[in-house]
């Protein structure tokens, strides 16, 4: 049997490569997707790579801002939840003017994404970043214009007067004291948001307390379908320094 | 199930279960046909990727791209038979393109095109690879797809010939640089000495 070269590259290498092997759970997503059909949209999105194993800008990309996050809900359809966990201080490079938006996105499992989201992005804005800075967080009056963000959805499937809403999440990362002082509801962000096509609406948001989440539900009804962009602006905030974990996306 | 019967000859092998498999695979629905490829040929197909690319995640995103592919195909088979010689097309393909994409990357100083790994995925890479996956490694692209090809996987010439897009006598060509790369880096280790009597092979 020496004499079979393939034999032995094949003992050598399935040996020295023997933890790669099929495991249930990717037989068990594979075979989900299978039986669904479901083919996640994007380029080497496979079924077997969960929403937080390797986020990836191949999915959705879901870019979200140290301090706030934002919802995009289009009324009728079933919710879904994309899922990205950048700690602030890896989501952006501190300097002014400078981004560095490594692992802000994430790859949602097929399972929880519709088709629809593919197109939806969320951008920090280069301009405005909000930096964790101790200077910071030693004053919440300091805290102002901490954030933007850019939410892209892909309206096109919308039909003309289906009425549209964002929401911005404010949503504290860790507990401090200022953070408490928010919790009591001294302080707050106003947020403005671009729908887009040229709308724009307005909303002061009171800060959430130590791990909770403050919600600005605002609606806008698009006259036309189209892709949008959806901008996002913490104008003026007095919340200490929070992040975002999570992006919900009603589609 | 008759289809695993079929294919169990040529698990992970190619020739000898395309053949036996061909008739049933051809009855079969895309659902099960897929199946049982997945069972029969994705363990193989992930590791000939993770050496191609030295990335198990994208090697993972790789094949498990063409099982989705070869799944939302299947209609367009025209020879069930051969799906297991697409499959071998369809990774190295995908394989071919990601390195492209890396390579064009770095050469424009892009950022790094691959996001970033999670500390799972690290832990997982950083499993130490065996002397003959760095010997693979280290070979030229060409012998290292052929080598993995015709002797990993067991391929024919005209098999891997077909699946790389190269002509048969490339393929013999590239896989005797190859093992003889292989056996200068490997040195006197022992479980590749017979690599010397790789011509008498088929």
């Amino acid at each position: 049997m020496t004499n079979d070269p393939g034999r032995r590259v094949r003992e050598q290498l399935d040996d020295e490569l023997a933890h790669l092997a099929v495991d249930e759970q990717a037989r068990r997503r594979f075979h989900t997707a299978v039986r669904s059909g479901a083919r996640p949209q994007g380029h080497g999105t496979a079924w077997a790579r969960s929403a937080l194993r390797r986020p990836g800008p191949r999915w959705p990309v879901v870019a979200v801002a140290a301090a706030v996050t934002a919802v995009a809900l289009v009324p009728g359809v079933a919710a879904r939840t994309l899922r990205s966990a950048p700690a602030p201080s890896t989501v952006y490079a501190p300097g002014a003017g400078s981004v560095e938006p490594a692992a802000t996105s994430a790859r949602p499992s097929p399972s929880t994404v519709p088709a629809r989201t593919a197109a939806s992005t969320v951008e920090p804005s280069p301009s405005r970043v909000p930096s964790p800075s101790p200077q910071a967080t030693a004053s919440p009056a300091t805290a102002t214009v901490p954030a933007q963000l850019l939410l892209i959805f892909d309206a096109s499937t919308v039909k003309r007067g289906t009425p549209v809403s964002v929401h911005v999440v404010l949503k504290t990362a860790a507990p401090s004291v200022q953070l408490q002082k928010a919790a009591a509801g001294a302080a707050s962000s106003v947020v403005v948001v671009s729908w887009g096509d040229g709308q724009v609406a307005r909303q002061t948001v009171t800060c959430p307390g130590p791990d909770q989440r403050k919600s600005a539900p605002l609606e806008h009804t698009y006259r036309a379908p189209g892709r949008f962009q959806v901008k996002a602006d913490l104008i003026s905030s007095t919340c200490a320094p929070s992040s975002a974990d999570q992006v919900v996306a009603v589609m | 199930m008759g289809l695993d019967g079929g294919l169990d000859g040529g698990r992970d092998g190619g020739r000898d279960g395309d053949r036996g498999g061909g008739v049933e695979l051809a009855d079969a629905g895309p659902d099960l046909a897929v199946t049982v490829l997945f069972e029969a040929h994705y363990t193989r197909m992930l590791r000939v990727a993770t050496v191609l690319l030295g990335d198990v995640a994208a090697a993972e995103d790789v094949v498990q791209e063409a099982f989705l592919n070869l799944h939302q195909g299947w209609g367009r088979v025209r020879d069930k038979a051969q799906a297991a010689g697409y499959l071998h097309r369809s990774v190295v393909n995908g394989a071919r393109s990601r390195l492209r994409r890396r390579t064009l990357a770095q050469r424009l100083h892009l950022a790094d095109p691959e996001p970033a790994a999670s500390a799972e995925t690290v832990a997982l890479d950083g499993v130490p690879a065996g002397p003959l996956v760095v010997a693979l490694r280290a070979l030229p692209r060409r012998e290292r797809e052929v080598v993995l090809l015709r002797h990993y996987l067991d391929l024919s010439e005209r098999q891997t010939a077909e699946a790389l897009g190269l002509r048969p006598g490339s393929v013999k060509a590239y896989g005797s640089r190859g093992l003889a790369s292989l056996r200068a880096a490997l040195g006197d280790l022992t479980a590749l000495e017979i690599l010397d009597d790789q011509e008498g092979g088929r």
